[in-house]
C-alpha cells in the first residue's frame, strides 16, 4: 500500500488542479452555493466549509462567499433539495447562517452564478447589472466606481437587458471595450470550455483545544475526554476528503515551560472508525501514562494527522445476502483486531501472515504479509513436490554444531547420530547482490538421540564457503 | 410445611431456564484412539517432541478454519512446511514476540474477535498455577468464541483441562497419548 504524507497529497493535487474542461465537453452541470453574505466571510471557516463539500463531488471551484460544484458525475446520487438541506447543515457547523444561502444551477459557472443571483438566465430578462456577473462569476459582488460608470454608459445608450447588447454588432463593443467584452462573450457563449481552477484543500489536518490548568488533567481518561471532539472534527474532515488515517500525532503541552510531549500512533491499515480510533488512543495513552507519568497537568492538546491512506467506500458495497453481510462483519472484526494487536505488540510487524517466495535460501523462502481480509480460501501456495519435505520448525538463527565422531555437539549437550539422509544441495545467487549474494549449502536430515533416549530429526546444513555445520530446523 | 417446591420440580425448572449448553464440536484430536473430541472452550496442553507436527496435522485436517499462532519469541513454525502440507498460509495469523506478561491481553482479543477456531500458543503466555480465575476466563472466552486453545509445552504444568503427549514413531506417524483430562463436557 502506497503511503504518502498529507502535504504531498495536497501538492500533488494542486499540480493537477486545472482540469481540461474540453474533456468533459458540454455535459457539465454546475451547482452554485452562495452564502448570501454582504461581506467576505471568515477565510478559514470558508475553506473548511468548501472542503466539506468534497463529499458531494471531487470538482469544486471556490469564489468569494460562493462555491461551485460540478455535479454531472454525481448528480444521480443527489437532488437539489437533499443537497440544499445537507449543505445548510454543513454551513451551520462552520458558523454560517443557512437561512440566507442561495442555490443555482447552470451548464457553466457564469450561468450558475447568474441563476443564483438573478433567479433567471434568460438574456432578454436579465438586467444590465448582470453584465459583470458573466465576466467575473467567481468574485463579482457589487460594482466599483469604474464598473458603475460602465453600466451607466450602457443605460445611456438605451441598453436595459443583456439581450440588447446584441442589437449592436459585437465588433463595435470589442473595439470600444476590448478585453472586458471579449471575456463577457467567452463566458457567455463558451463557458463550458474555460478551465476554472479547482479548489484544493490546503488547511492542515490539525485540531487543537485548550483549557485551564485548574481542571487538572493529568491522566489518560481526562485527556481522552478532551481529545474526542478533536477526533470527531478530524474524522469529519477526512470523510469529506475520502481518506483514512494511517498515522496521528498528539502533542501535549504542559502547564510548566517544559518540552511538549509527543505521542505518535500508527496503524497497520488506514482507519476510519471513530469508535476504534478512540479505543486505540485510550490504549496508547494509558500505556504511555503508565510508562512515563505526567509531572504536570496538561493545558493544551493538539492532534495532527501525519499520514493518510485511501478510504474504501464501504457504504457503496451493498450486501444482498446474509453471506455477504457475514463477510463484511468478519472483515471489520479482522481490521479491528489487526490494529489493536499492532498497538499491543512492540512492533506492528510482529503481526503477520506468511507467503512463500521463490528464493532458494530457506530463511528467505517466505515473507511476511498482512491481508486486509480474513478470507481463509484466498490463496494456496503450490509448493508441494517442488522441494523435499521441509522441517516444521525453522530456527531464526542457525545454531553452530560440531561433529565429534558419532555425535553432534550443541550448546545443550551431546547428541548421538542415529542416521543421516541423502544430501540436498542448495546454492546460487552469485550474480544477484540484491538477493543477498552467493550461498552454497548442503543440507542433511539427521536423526539424533537426545538425553532422554527419544529420537529427534534435525535439518542440518554445511556451509561450503565457511566449512561450518549448522542446525537450521527440527522436524 | 406449606408452599414448598419439590426438589425435583425445582431442578427441572432450573434446567429449563438455564439448560446446560452443549459446547461446539470442532472435530477430534488427530491420532487419538479412541477419538477424543475437540470442543470449543477446551484448553489442551500439548507435550512431546511431535507437538508441532501434530498441530500442523490438526490444521491440515481443518481446511476451512482459521488459526492464530502466538509465540514468545520469533515464530519457529516454518511456513514452507505448512505450505507443503497443503495448508493455506492466509488462514494463519502469526503473532510473535508476545510479551509474557501480556499473554492474556493479546490472547483474549484474538479469541473475542471470533475469527479463529484454533489458537496455538507457547507455554509461558498463559498463567499457570494458582491463577484459576484467569484460566477460567480464557476458557469461557474461548467457549463463547467457538474456539479451542492449544498450549505447546516443553514441560507439563498440570494447569489446564486436557493434557496430551504427542510422540512420533519411527515412520513419522503420531502417537497421541492422553495424559489426563475428561471428555471436555
Amino acid at each position: 500500500m502506497i503511503v504518502e504524507s498529507h502535504e504531498n497529497r495536497v501538492e500533488r493535487k494542486a499540480s493537477v488542479a486545472r482540469v481540461d474542461a474540453d474533456a468533459q465537453g458540454s455535459r457539465q452541470e454546475w451547482w452554485c452555493v452562495d452564502l448570501g453574505q454582504a461581506t467576505p466571510v471568515n477565510r478559514d471557516h470558508f475553506d473548511l466549509f468548501t472542503e466539506s463539500l468534497f463529499r458531494f463531488t471531487p470538482d469544486l471551484v471556490q469564489g468569494r462567499n460562493r462555491v461551485f460544484l460540478e455535479m454531472s458525475r454525481t448528480r444521480n446520487l443527489f437532488n437539489l433539495h437533499t443537497l440544499a438541506s445537507r449543505i445548510g447543515v454543513l454551513a451551520g457547523r462552520y458558523g454560517f447562517d443557512s437561512s440566507v444561502i442561495r442555490f443555482g444551477v447552470g451548464k457553466t459557472i457564469p450561468a450558475a452564478w447568474v441563476q443564483t443571483r438573478w433567479r433567471n438566465r434568460e438574456l432578454s430578462v436579465l438586467p444590465m447589472d448582470a453584465y459583470f456577473d458573466f465576466i467575473d462569476p467567481l468574485n463579482f459582488f457589487e460594482p466599483d466606481r469604474a464598473r458603475r460608470e460602465r453600466l451607466s454608459v450602457f443605460r445611456t445608450l438605451g441598453m436595459k437587458t443583456i439581450q440588447s447588447l446584441f442589437d449592436v454588432p459585437k465588433e463595435a463593443w470589442l473595439v470600444r471595450f476590448g478585453e472586458e467584452f471579449d471575456a463577457f462573450l467567452e463566458h457567455l457563449e463558451h463557458g463550458e470550455k474555460i478551465c476554472w481552477n479547482r479548489f484544493v484543500s490546503k488547511t492542515p489536518l490539525v485540531e487543537k483545544t485548550r483549557w485551564n490548568a485548574e481542571e487538572y488533567v493529568i491522566d489518560a481518561e481526562g485527556l481522552i475526554f478532551r481529545i474526542k471532539p478533536l477526533l470527531d472534527r478530524l474524522c469529519e474532515r477526512l470523510y469529506s476528503l475520502h481518506v483514512s488515517i494511517r498515522k496521528i500525532e498528539l502533542t501535549l503541552k504542559l502547564d510548566r515551560p517544559v518540552p511538549d510531549r509527543k505521542i505518535t500512533l500508527g496503524f497497520t491499515f488506514p482507519q476510519t472508525s471513530r469508535v476504534l480510533l478512540l479505543k486505540l488512543l485510550r490504549e496508547k495513552l494509558s500505556r504511555e501514562m503508565e510508562r512515563n507519568p505526567l509531572s504536570d497537568p496538561v493545558v493544551e492538546v493538539e492532534m495532527a494527522v501525519l499520514e493518510t491512506g485511501k478510504r474504501e467506500v464501504t457504504s457503496t458495497r451493498f450486501s444482498f445476502s446474509e453471506k455477504d453481510e457475514q463477510a463484511e462483519l468478519e472483515e471489520e472484526r479482522w481490521l479491528e483486531l489487526i490494529s489493536f494487536l499492532g498497538l499491543k505488540l512492540k512492533n506492528r510487524e510482529d503481526v503477520f501472515q506468511a507467503e512463500t517466495t521463490e528464493h532458494l535460501l530457506p530463511e528467505k523462502s517466505w515473507k511476511r504479509v498482512l491481508l486486509s481480509t480474513p478470507d481463509p480460501a484466498l490463496r494456496l501456495d503450490r509448493v508441494s513436490g517442488l522441494f523435499p519435505k521441509r522441517p516444521v520448525r525453522l530456527l531464526s538463527e542457525a545454531k553452530t554444531l560440531r561433529r565429534m565422531g558419532g555425535y553432534l555437539k550443541l550448546e545443550e549437550g551431546l547428541f548421538k547420530i542415529c542416521a543421516i539422509s541423502e544430501p540436498e544441495h542448495l546454492s546460487g545467487y552469485e550474480w544477484d547482490v540484491d538477493a543477498g549474494g552467493a550461498f552454497d549449502r548442503t543440507y542433511y536430515r539427521v536423526k539424533v538421540e537426545d538425553r532422554d533416549g527419544g529420537c529427534q530429526e534435525w535439518w542440518v546444513y554445511k556451509d561450503e564457503h565457511l566449512g561450518k555445520l549448522k542446525l537450521h530446523g527440527v522436524y | 410445611m406449606k408452599n414448598r417446591v419439590p426438589l425435583e420440580a425445582l431442578k427441572s425448572l432450573l434446567q429449563e431456564q438455564a439448560p446446560v449448553r452443549a459446547r461446539r464440536d470442532l472435530g477430534v484430536l488427530p491420532g487419538s484412539e479412541p477419538p477424543h473430541p475437540l470442543r470449543a472452550g477446551q484448553i489442551i496442553e500439548v507435550l512431546g517432541e511431535g507437538r508441532w507436527g501434530w498441530c500442523m496435522r490438526l490444521l491440515r485436517e481443518r481446511e476451512s478454519s482459521r488459526a492464530a499462532w502466538l509465540s514468545l519469541d520469533q515464530a519457529l513454525l516454518f511456513p514452507m512446511a505448512l505450505a507443503q502440507e497443503g495448508i493455506a498460509l492466509s488462514r494463519i495469523l502469526f503473532l510473535e514476540r508476545v510479551p509474557a506478561l501480556q499473554g492474556l491481553d493479546v490472547l483474549l482479543p484474538v479469541l473475542r474477535s471470533r475469527l479463529f477456531e484454533v489458537v496455538m500458543m507457547d507455554q509461558g503466555l498463559l498463567p499457570r498455577m494458582r491463577q484459576d480465575a484467569q484460566i477460567r476466563k480464557v476458557q469461557l472466552t474461548a467457549e463463547e468464541a467457538g474456539a479451542a486453545v492449544l498450549v505447546l509445552s516443553q514441560f507439563p504444568t498440570n494447569s489446564y483441562g486436557v493434557q496430551v503427549r504427542v510422540e512420533t514413531g519411527p515412520g513419522r506417524e503420531f502417537r497421541l497419548e492422553k495424559v489426563k483430562g475428561g471428555t471436555g463436557e
